[in-house]
């Protein structure tokens, strides 16, 4: 050992490039780091356009862009993005196969988890048809509360149904008080436009699909739904609910408690 | 190319006290050479990351299931995000993560005050990111009862899983920004041992390590951005 | 030579000052403990996680046996006095007070107590870190691993989880089962040492991680000049897969258990269905690591089995390319059977798609069994003790594998759900299976390890009461399992107690090997005999160092002369081990 060079330095190859001949340490040019970065920066403008636009082309023409254009855009784009990221910033493109491998292997699993996992969505309630009546949507809201960081919330605990009804009845109350009826009803109207109308509740085992969102992927009804010309962003709600509703002939789900008819009203009134 | 920056590389034997840390390196006891020493560093770390990315697998498979169970709940969820936060701190993390990546070929080209300026913006973005997230998201959010599970307390909401979306939301985001932070912490520890002149032409394996782990936490937000902010 | 400041000191170690066995103290009794627990010495390491891991499999032995006692006696109140709770003076058993719920109890605290600790503390890290550890290296021709200081992390984090695991049982035991099914483990009440356990194993996922990390990247890098990856031991391939599936598995696990801990302290709502969450997607998460962990328990058992087997018998292995591929076939197919742990919670689909695939497991296992058998034949068998317990292997653990079938079988598994059948079934698999492989490895190899050997006929007897003891322990509750008697439960009805008593008397049969064994090991590390380099005339690279290995493994760099399987090539017959070194081998199987 004591012969050889006291440094890994080597003033006539200063980079150490052409040591061990099969080796080479890749420096990236920093022009195309630059245009990666530039390239990054034009596909996130652009997912968020598409977003927008699908908001602004149905609320000013009327356009009705199918729901699932808006998550395969958008996770077409956070492909490319990421595929940039891992090629350039990352340079895979310039590293060993062993590492290029491992990160296909890696994303297979985690393929297969999402999938596998996402393969009894669909078939749960076919398994216990008879439980279907036990489900509320938004959970049965028994057990919280009693445990943890939660405690104190007892006032709430006490009242039956999941726990976004709850919170609902215990403030809405309280906020009318405090801020009188017109801010409640400004409020809830403020909510209700950012994401469209309210329509029937999903349940465990149904995905009921609105337009203008993005479909649940294995909802009866999508599919055949796309052509249909009618979307939900500026107008009724309640007939194209019953035909969405009726696309699911075969659901037994029944009228999951809501309790929120009284905001149809407070909107219509406003 | 660049050039190499001649100031710094002070080659060894000329008299010269100050032979830095890379110069000297060779590699552990245990390798045959340093390239082997390179390599099995590097997929290390890319081993390493591929824990990383089933970490947050978990979280997008929550996502995705819920997703497809109740997707008016998480349509109306990420309806209360701005998306401008997100594609705000969506940039601020495409600029750190092109920083890291040429603050790694500073110190590849022995660019040694470069590097340094580099990995402080990197630094600084980090610290951006998480000050919007903190200050325009959580905080606001939190304060309006937009939480999850049991502490939920927003009045208004209209869907059945919102408390859900929240848990999502927060759990994701907020291991994704426990990355940041950690990734933060990383990033100090190699401008400590830059300042020291540890890094140089012929071995750079610690940057380039956390830099793989910084761009996949970018990688990460890449994914988190559209589908908590944009999907509708 | 010029040293580099900074730790690289430690690292470099500089190969000239000692050359003397790993096990020699250099330094006074503080300075040698300093040593140990600082040391980066994959050797070392590998000894200290072997009796960490022990430590831990007799803590979960006691709860067994504590199981056992209690069901030797259903729990009932008969004149209204209570009978057959004989661990209501265990925590939350109630004591004097007992009732039927309090002795119940007890029982799912030690129930708990026991799964846990052997499934996280014991048979996940149990023979990758302590025998991989020690002859990963060794067998690669390495001076030590890949990354040596993420090793030591590895142990110290092993420990810490630990530490957390055997506080939960402090705080008065958990009883959710190991598995923490939601939404009774974020639910139940008065129960923070949940969190402590559920921590535990997350924690222990770290350690778990970095071993496996460690082992793939000096696989990878590390192998001796000359060894390509046909010429690894079988026992590489089979933790190179186990790694796999640790590094790509575990994560799933960490981020399950931390939304458990989220969930139990925040009620995030996610797995609670209380609060709009989906406990089933718990059940998912939770399996999708929990299954290909099986593997891990049962891969790197199927390796020592691959190295035993064919130094046992002195053949070169029949189909070495068949198992080393079938490794790797298996870790790639534990990731798609998860679901057959659920086939009563999830959906109809995801239950046929997961019962078929299941079945493809048994391919792969299948053609190393057949391979192990074929090698057997015409091989000089030696009835040593690691051989022994490799035939045990291969008897036990072909119950274990064929009765999957049955339960891998929806329409079977309808009915054997959650029965003692399934008990019996995975204990065959796991202690059938990767105990006794632990224990034919450490025959193997407790030579190397310390340098001694152990009392041959002692350990006969050793194994000869563990596999008497364990079939009668475990074979009874298939027959419990079939007729009805559900896994997990305190009390049953009279026709079952015959069965359970005779289950009991196994067990503590088993126990009794046990000692046997621990008393053979104690009286070798004192008095046993010097063993020679290479007792059993083994042809991998770890026999071809000191016996116990020196401080950098080799003296030299080692030079890979025959295959690890050569023994028609390289050893004459009827030649002996003890006329160790073999004659030189034919000038043109040399590789210099």
């Amino acid at each position: 050992m004591s012969n050889e060079p006291n440094y890994a330095y080597n003033p006539d190859d200063p980079h150490g490039f052409h040591e061990h001949g099969e080796h080479e340490h890749v420096i990236v040019p920093w022009q195309i780091l630059l245009g990666v970065l530039l390239a990054l920066f034009v596909f996130t403008g652009l997912t968020i356009f598409q977003s927008q636009f699908e908001k602004f082309a149905a609320g000013t023409w009327g356009w009705d862009i199918p729901g699932w254009v808006n998550i395969v855009l958008a996770m077409t784009i956070a492909v490319i993005k990421g595929t940039l990221v891992v090629l350039y910033f990352m340079q895979l493109r310039y590293d060993k196969g062993i590492n290029v491998i491992l990160f296909l292997f890696t994303i297979m699993a985690v393929w297969l988890f999402i999938m596998f996992t996402a393969l009894d969505l669909k078939n749960r309630g076919e398994i216990t048809e008879w439980r279907a009546g036990e489900i509320t949507a938004g959970g049965t809201g028994v057990g919280f509360g009693g445990n943890g960081f939660a405690v104190g919330r007892e006032d709430i605990n006490k009242m039956s149904g999941p726990i976004y009804l709850k919170v609902k009845e215990s403030h809405k109350a309280e906020y009318i008080r405090e801020f009188g009826i017109e801010a409640y009803n400004r409020e809830l109207h403020a909510h209700h436009a950012a994401h469209g109308e309210h329509e029937e509740e999903s349940n465990a085992w149904t995905s009921r699909t609105r337009t203008g969102l993005t479909p649940g992927l294995f909802s009866t009804g999508v599919w055949e739904g796309l052509e249909d010309d009618h979307h939900d962003s500026h107008g009724g709600h309640d007939d194209h609910a019953e035909s969405h509703g009726d696309a699911h002939a075969e659901d037994s789900h029944g009228d999951d408690g809501h309790g929120d008819e009284e905001h149809h009203e407070d909107d219509g009134g406003h | 190319m660049a050039t190499i920056d001649t100031q710094h590389s002070k080659l060894p034997g000329t008299g010269d006290e100050k032979v830095s840390y890379w110069q000297k390196y060779k590699h552990g006891h245990h390798w045959r050479n340093a390239d082997d020493e390179f390599d099995a560093a590097k997929i290390g770390i890319w081993l390493f990351l591929a824990t990383e990315v089933l970490l947050f697998s978990g979280m997008f498979c929550a996502y995705a299931l819920f997703r497809l169970m109740y997707p008016e709940s998480i349509a109306a969820g990420s309806s209360y995000l701005d998306w401008r936060w997100g594609g705000l701190n969506t940039v601020v993390l495409l600029i750190s993560s092109f920083t890291m990546a040429m603050a790694i070929r500073n110190v590849q080209l022995n660019q040694q005050f470069w590097a340094r300026i580099n990995l402080l913006i990197t630094f600084f973005c980090a610290a951006g990111f998480l000050a919007i997230k903190l200050i325009f998201e959580y905080i606001p959010k939190w304060g309006q009862g937009k939480r999850p599970g049991a502490l939920f307390n927003y009045p208004f909401a209209e869907t059945s899983h919102e408390s859900v979306w929240w848990g999502i939301y927060y759990v994701s985001t907020g291991i994704h920004a426990t990355h940041v932070i950690g990734g933060m912490v990383l990033i100090a520890w190699l401008l400590v041992r830059q300042h020291k002149r540890h890094f140089g032409p012929t071995h750079y394996t610690m940057m380039e390590g956390v830099g793989l782990y910084w761009h996949i936490v970018d990688l990460v937000w890449i994914f988190l951005f559209p589908l908590l902010y944009l999907v509708h | 030579m010029t040293t580099v400041d900074n730790n690289l000191d430690k690292l470099a170690g500089h190969g000239h000052h000692d050359e003397g066995s790993y096990l020699t103290p250099k330094y006074g009794p503080i300075g040698t403990v300093w040593d140990w627990m600082t040391t980066v010495d994959h050797k070392k390491i590998g000894v200290m996680y072997m009796f960490a891991v022990l430590f831990m499999f007799f803590l979960g032995g006691f709860a067994a046996i504590a199981l056992r006692i209690e069901l030797l006696e259903p729990a009932r109140i008969i004149d209204g006095e209570l009978t057959g709770a004989a661990l209501k003076y265990f925590p939350g058993g109630g004591g004097e007070n007992a009732s039927i719920a309090s002795a119940g109890n007890a029982y799912n605290r030690i129930m708990t107590m026991h799964g846990a600790i052997m499934v996280f503390m014991f048979i996940v890290p149990g023979i990758p870190a302590s025998l991989g550890n020690f002859f990963l290296p060794l067998m690669l021709g390495a001076k030590d691993v890949a990354f040596p200081r993420l090793n030591l992390a590895s142990w110290y984090v092993y420990v810490f989880g630990s530490m957390f695991g055997v506080l939960s049982i402090f705080m008065g035991g958990v009883d959710t089962g190991w598995t923490f099914y939601t939404p009774y483990s974020t639910t139940t009440a008065g129960q923070p040492q949940v969190i402590a356990m559920v921590l535990a194993a997350f924690i222990l996922g770290f350690s778990s991680i970095f071993t496996g990390l460690n082992f793939i990247v000096t696989t990878h890098k590390l192998r001796a000049p000359g060894m390509g990856w046909f010429d690894m031991p079988l026992f590489i391939w089979a933790i190179y897969s186990t790694s796999i599936i640790q590094v790509l598995a575990t994560p799933v696990i960490g981020i399950t258990l931390l939304l458990l801990i989220f969930e139990r302290v925040l009620q995030i709502g996610i797995f609670d269905p209380g609060l709009g969450g989906d406990p089933v997607l718990f059940q998912h998460f939770f399996w999708f690591y929990s299954h290909p962990v099986v593997y891990v328990m049962i891969l790197p058992a199927m390796g020592i089995i691959s190295e035993v087997l064919a130094v046992h018998c002195r053949k070169r292995i029949f189909g070495y390319r068949a198992i080393a591929f079938s490794s790797l076939a298996i870790a790639a197919i534990s990731f798609l059977v998860w679901g057959h742990h659920m086939f009563t919670s999830q959906g109809e689909l995801g239950a046929m798609i997961f019962s078929f695939l299941t079945f493809f497991v048994a391919i792969p296992t299948a053609v190393k069994v057949f391979n192990w058998i074929a090698t057997l034949y015409k091989g000089s068998i030696t009835f040593t003790t690691p051989m022994l317990y490799t035939f045990a292997f291969l008897f036990l653990f072909s119950i274990g594998g064929l009765t999957g079938l049955p339960l891998g079988a929806l329409s079977t598994d309808l009915h054997l759900h959650d029965s003692y059948f399934v008990v019996a079934h995975f204990h065959y698999v796991m202690f059938g299976g990767t105990v006794i492989a632990l224990l034919a490895g450490l025959h193997h190899w407790w030579p190397k390890f310390f340098g001694r050997m152990y009392h041959e006929n002692g350990a006969r007897l050793g194994c000869l009461l563990v596999f008497v003891g364990f079939n009668v322990t475990f074979f009874t509750q298939f027959f419990l399992g079939t007729q009805g008697m559900p896994r997990r439960y305190a009390s049953y009805v009279d026709e079952f107690q015959i069965y359970h008593v005779i289950s009991s008397i196994g067990s503590f049969t088993l126990a009794f090997g046990f000692v046997v064994h621990l008393i053979v090991f104690l009286h070798s590390m004192f008095l046993g005999e010097k063993a020679t380099q290479n007792p059993w005339g083994g042809l991998t690279l770890e026999w071809e160092t000191d016996t116990p290995p020196i401080e950098h493994n080799f003296h030299g760099d080692p030079v890979l002369t025959h295959g690890p399987y050569d023994f028609d090539e390289v050893v004459p017959p009827g030649w002996d081990p003890k006329d160790y070194p073999l004659p030189e081998p034919a000038p043109e199987g040399s590789k210099h």
